[in-house]
């Protein structure tokens, strides 16, 4: 499946964003998932949304639409429920590599 | 990291903007941060709280942007009384903590490796419980560091 851009958002993209980062990686490498994960602060989430195709979110976990699928990052550091988390990242992954319509481009 | 002056048995605080003004004060005369540290902290705690509730015990981790810190570090205080914190993605909800681990960060790509030890300390059976136990500064800080080399990634 072509790459696919994951962000990680928390309030400062610090500590806790980055933990989280490099357990997807690790995660992502496991599992052999076409992935490119990266960290970004919350102000700038929504800027950063328009280039990615999933959000892990973890602090704050707010209601938002950005216009792409979004779950908790909660469970990467926690512990509580990660295998959950990450049959439901991976069934997102799937999900989108289905074939959708390409959006116009400029000048075409 | 980790350094004995910053390791805190029994620390008596009112309230979590107390104990973490404690901790800042004592990262502050260590030169570790700048002296806008404390009141960003803070700020950052009241805006994305870092409570986190684990099965043996909650505790808080919080900390504030790269540019308020000078050198890596890490606070760890053991309260005598909990505080409340709020919890991280779920700020509707109290947490009683006795646990906080402070991590004053300066780059995050290159300290994200003792940050995830870190991380995976908290869900290692027996570490939080433990945590409780040592009586002073030294024997916390020794069991610490002892735990963090052990830590997986």
């Amino acid at each position: 499946m072509p790459q696919k851009v994951i962000l990680v958002s928390c309030g400062t993209g610090v500590v806790t964003a980055e933990t989280t980062a490099l357990r997807i990686r690790k995660i992502a490498a496991e599992r052999k998932w076409p992935v490119e994960v990266r960290v970004v602060e919350f102000p700038k989430l929504k800027q950063a949304a328009t280039g990615a195709d999933i959000i892990v979110q973890i602090a704050p976990h707010d209601a938002e639409d950005y216009g792409i699928p979004k779950l908790s990052g909660l469970p990467f550091l926690t512990g509580f429920e990660l295998d959950k988390t990450v049959q439901q990242l991976e069934a997102i992954l799937l999900t989108l590599d289905k074939p959708k319509a390409e959006p116009p481009q400029n000048g075409l | 990291m980790l350094r004995p002056e910053l390791v805190f048995v029994g620390l008596k605080a009112a309230s979590r903007e107390e104990a973490l003004q404690l901790l800042a004060e004592r990262m502050l005369k260590e030169d570790l941060v700048t002296p806008e540290f404390s009141a960003r902290l803070l700020e950052r705690e009241e805006a994305f709280p870092t409570g986190l509730q684990f099965a043996e015990a909650a505790l808080a981790l919080p900390h504030t942007e790269t540019r308020y810190v000078l050198q890596p570090a890490l606070a760890v205080a053991v309260l005598a009384e909990p505080v409340s914190f709020l919890a991280m993605g779920a700020p509707e909800q109290s947490l009683a903590v006795r646990i906080i681990f402070l991590p004053a960060v300066v780059h995050p790509d290159e300290q994200v490796r003792w940050l995830s030890r870190l991380i995976s300390l908290f869900q290692t059976p027996g570490f939080l419980s433990g945590l409780l136990q040592p009586p002073n500064r030294e024997s916390l800080f020794q069991y610490l560091r002892a735990a963090l080399n052990a830590a997986p990634l």
